[in-house]
């Protein structure tokens, strides 16, 4: 059922020297959902997403994205927010928003720049002269304003005050396209809990758990409930 | 696409170069400003003397600032950018390669053009003009015409363009490789290694082509020769002139072009960005 999932990985395995971090990792993610990617640190979220956007090359397995594998035309329909700021030095805010609009398609120039407004950022201040939580907010000014069909983003809300923190969370609900894959990568649990209409769960290299969030939560547990139940009898 | 990606290459490698531009024109403005109103003749030739220095300097400098920012764009948190664009690898490479040569040519063109001005405006000091000034120091130096000079400056202005055309390449192909796992444990000490050894590889292999097939040019009394064996033909000149082999450099051309292939392929196979 290639249409209902955006991404089919199989068989995955990536590993670091002697260090396995991904152990023959199977998955499927359906379209139009936002999933939360949960683990503790070093299972290998990022290292997912990495592989997911064609930044890790060198893995056994398969992976696609719209049944193919990522490069020049899944990165065209894939929106991705790492982790750490990737924007030039030299760039000013609107450079950064000029440089999306000349590569991605689905890039809407005027939406970021409301967005940049929004948040309070001067379109004109460089980026290496921003706050962690500046650039995070530029950061996902550009990655929203695409109409993407699948959205990667790692930490969204790492490192930034809890204030900034819902007013991102408010920010992503309100600006993703609805038809779209949400991938969403957090320790920060309780805050995201009520948006994640599905959730993976991922340790040991493996995954642990893979459901619709509806399933998941039962007997009145929370996600961060099953998230200590899983965890607590892997690590 | 490419054109996009051209600009804004160019653009990068502008904001992390423009401050070797910018002392380029201190140093020869000041420099410009001795010869000027300079009172005799030594402040002249150390004013020229400064200019070169910096110039050579300059010419070293944008190299390890071109080197730097491919490496920093293409595999440095940029990184996560750039190649996450929905362009082909070979495009990206391609764009950064060409906005490297572009601002080195610029830079070695800033170079040889100062030379050339100092040299002229010593020849003005003198009372001379410059084509007679330089026919007679060419004249001096080699014993031909300056139509035969400006002959074999274009050859060597071409080998020069193309040899760094293959030290940009080589370049890049070291920095791509020392960011492969277990290489790049190594670190800087990797891309210096692999530098020299792909560079000195391909020199070594263009001065055997150059022995095996000898076909390009001789001058000999002003006259330029066109020759598939150089070497026979100035023997035929009983050794009275000068042999400029083409192959060299074309082996090179065609060696530096190459290169992308594989700088394309690890980039797009086998290097991770951390």
């Amino acid at each position: 059922m290639a249409d209902n999932n955006i991404v089919i990985v199989d068989g995955l395995k990536k590993s670091y020297g002697h260090h396995l971090v991904l152990n023959d990792v199977s998955l499927t993610l359906p379209r139009g959902e936002i999933i939360g990617l949960f683990g503790p640190n070093g299972c290998g979220k990022t290292t997912l997403m990495k592989i997911l956007t064609g930044l890790i090359h060198d893995y056994s397995g398969t992976v696609t994205i719209n049944g193919e594998k990522p490069g020049e035309k899944t990165k065209a329909v894939t929106a991705y927010l790492p982790e750490q700021t990737f924007v030039h030095d030299w760039m000013r805010n609107i450079d950064a928003v000029d440089y999306f609009n000349d590569f991605f398609k689905d890039f809407d120039k005027q939406k970021a720049l409301e967005m940049i407004e929004r948040f309070g950022l001067n379109p004109k201040q460089k980026s290496k002269t921003m706050s962690k939580g500046q650039q995070e907010k530029l950061l996902l000014s550009l990655t929203m304003s695409r109409d993407a069909e699948l959205y990667i983003l790692d930490e969204p809300m790492g490192g930034v005050d809890p204030a900034t923190r819902s007013q991102i969370l408010d920010f992503i609900m309100k600006n993703y396209a609805k038809t779209s894959t949400l991938l969403i990568s957090t320790h920060l649990i309780n805050d995201l809990e009520d948006v994640f209409t599905h959730a993976v769960f991922l340790g040991n290299g493996k995954i642990l758990l893979n459901d619709n969030v509806e399933n998941i939560l039962t007997d009145g547990k929370s996600i961060e409930d099953v998230f200590k139940e899983v965890f607590s009898n892997v690590w | 696409m490419f054109g996009k990606l051209l600009k804004n290459d160019l653009k990068a490698q502008w904001h992390s170069i423009s401050a070797i531009f910018l002392c380029i024109f201190i140093v020869g403005g000041v420099a410009e400003l001795l010869v000027l109103f300079a009172k005799n003749d030594l402040v002249v030739i150390l004013g020229g003397v400064v200019v070169c220095m910096a110039m050579f300097f300059a010419c070293m400098v944008i190299l390890i600032a071109v080197a730097m920012m491919f490496s920093k764009t293409t595999f440095g948190r940029a990184g996560y950018l750039t190649l996450t664009l929905p362009v082909k690898t070979s495009s990206l490479i391609w764009s950064k390669t060409l906005s490297g040569l572009i601002w080195t040519y610029v830079v070695y063109l800033l170079f040889f053009g100062s030379f050339f001005l100092w040299i002229y405006q010593v020849g003005n000091l003198m009372g001379g003009d410059l084509k007679d000034l330089a026919d007679q120091l060419f004249i001096l130096l080699l014993g031909r015409s300056l139509q035969t000079i400006v002959a074999l400056a274009t050859y060597y202005l071409v080998w020069i363009a193309i040899a760094m055309f293959l030290v940009v390449q080589c370049l890049y192909f070291a920095i791509t490789c020392s960011h492969i796992t277990p290489i790049s444990k190594l670190g800087v000490l990797s891309t210096v290694i692999i530098f020299f050894a792909s560079f000195a590889a391909i020199v070594g292999v263009t001065s055997l082509v150059t022995n095996i097939v000898p076909f390009g040019m001789v001058v000999h009394d002003d006259v330029i020769t066109i020759s598939t064996n150089v070497v026979k033909t100035l023997q035929a000149f009983r050794m009275d002139g000068y042999k400029f082999v083409f192959s060299g450099p074309v082996f090179m051309l065609i060696s530096s072009i190459l290169l992308n292939f594989p700088i394309t392929y690890l980039a797009k196979h086998k290097v991770n960005i951390k």
